[in-house]
């Protein structure tokens, strides 16, 4: 009924029913564009007010990634590494001092080789000495023979001494040949101790070279460990510091959102008093209002850019008109201490 | 120990961008989500620092100020204003309730944890 009624107007040559199609678009459309407005604006805060709870949640736990407990472990890491390094080099300085022992054993053996040869030509001289008293006593024997029964009882002693040179010779003898086996026993441990001697330093190279060897594995894996961990550390805080960026980016919600809520109220403002001509109110009473529920530079900078003061129409205007106040508008800084 | 900040928007993103900013320097965060809300938060539990929006339904960020400052356990608590409003006489509303600072909306994070940093005691 009413678009058929706005239909058959013909506004341009009756002002009265021109005002009367505007009221009624007013009554129609300002509605209708104030719900639009509120719907766009709720639509993007539900959107970006989950956005941003994502965006924080993946921020935080990027951070955790990145966190000091990561740095640490890094850290525990090297340390056990040259824990490690200093645990090892232990056991190759107690391999080292295990065979310093066995050379300080094998010399003792040697020295005592050297006594054996003071030990055979000590049975040696017992030998000589038994030969002599020997040939001594027999000498003593023939004299005591020569004197007849006077010398029976010197006979008597003469044998005695003779099997005494006898039984010392005897064991001069088997000194002499258990020093010898002695001696040779000595060569034979001395000969086993050199060889041990030789594949202990040998095990000990090779030792060293193991230990060497895995250590350095160890300490390249670990550093590659670490680089890894501290590239994708660094990736991470970059991803972190991104992700940030786009929550602080999201902001602009904030500020939108207030922007269309002034433009909604501003709206229904003017739909409510469209009925009424009396209430309508001035362009520049209009300019005045809309002035003063501004918050933001934006809002009153697009206002000054873009309003037009009722004497800029060159036609009559409604209601009184009074000097609009000062700006508010501020450029001052944005972080203001009291 | 970690020190206590008061969150009070409206703005549940906005409260995502400042939550995360102060969790990320170590901080606690409680949020609210208006002047109301966050007056029920102050129900004795330590809070070092305040960051109010001032534009809220149900009770703005300057009645919520000044609200504040008659609870004695909170009345020397330090309290931002982070508002879209740059207005001079609002800043002076904010002046005259206690507020010790007054932040512009769209804020750098780097910017708000020095604010909050010369606020919160040690």
């Amino acid at each position: 009924m009413q678009n058929h009624y706005v239909q058959n107007i013909n506004t341009n040559d009756v002002p009265e029913f021109r005002e009367e199609l505007l009221q009624q678009l007013c009554a129609s459309l300002l509605p209708v564009w104030a719900d639009q407005i509120h719907a766009a604006k709720t639509l993007t805060s539900s959107s970006i007010d989950e956005l941003s709870a994502k965006f924080s949640g993946l921020s935080q736990s990027v951070r955790a990634v990145t966190s000091q407990e990561q740095s640490q472990s890094n850290q525990q890491l090297l340390e056990l590494l040259n824990l490690s390094q200093d645990q090892l080099a232990t056991v190759i300085v107690l391999l080292k001092n295990s065979i310093e022992e066995k050379q300080t054993l094998l010399q003792a053996v040697s020295t005592l080789s050297g006594y054996t040869k003071n030990l055979l030509d000590m049975a040696d001289v017992v030998t000589r000495i038994a030969k002599e008293t020997g040939m001594v006593a027999v000498n003593a024997a023939i004299e005591a023979a020569r004197v007849g029964d006077r010398g029976r009882g010197f006979a008597v002693v003469a044998e005695a001494v003779r099997r005494l040179s006898t039984d010392a010779g005897t064991t001069g003898s088997h000194i002499s040949e258990t020093v010898k086996n002695v001696s040779e026993a000595i060569k034979n441990v001395s000969q086993v101790s050199k060889e041990f001697e030789a594949k202990d330093a040998k095990t000990l190279v090779e030792a060293e070279q193991i230990v060497n060897s895995v250590v350095d594995k160890f300490g390249h894996t670990a550093n590659a460990v670490i680089q890894a961990s501290q590239q994708m550390m660094n990736e991470s805080q970059h991803v972190a510091n991104e992700i940030d960026q786009v929550l602080y980016a999201l902001q602009f919600q904030d500020r939108v959102s207030q922007m269309l809520s002034h433009v909604q109220q501003d709206i229904e403002k003017l739909n409510h008093r469209v009925d009424d001509v009396n209430g309508l109110g001035s362009v520049d009473e209009w300019l005045r209002e809309l002035k003063s529920t501004y918050t933001m530079r934006e809002q009153t900078q697009i206002h000054e850019k873009r309003a037009k003061p009722a004497s800029r129409f060159g036609k009559k205007t409604f209601g009184a008109s009074t000097p609009p106040p000062a700006s508010t508008s501020n450029d001052a800084d944005d972080i203001t201490f009291f | 120990m970690a020190k206590t900040i008061l969150i009070v928007d409206d703005s549940s993103s906005l409260r995502s961008v400042v939550g995360t900013a102060l969790k990320g320097a170590g901080y606690d965060v409680i949020e609210a989500e208006d002047g109301k809300d966050a007056l029920t938060k102050l129900n004795g539990q330590k809070i070092h620092l305040i960051i109010s929006d001032v534009n809220m339904p149900n009770m703005n960020g300057i009645e919520f100020l000044k609200a504040s400052k008659q609870i004695p356990a909170y009345k020397f608590t330090p309290v931002i204003m982070l508002t879209t409003e740059s207005a001079e006489d609002k800043k002076m509303q904010g002046q005259a309730g206690g507020a010790k600072a007054w932040m512009v909306k769209p804020f750098q994070p780097p910017q708000l944890l020095n604010a909050v940093s010369k606020l919160v005691l040690p």
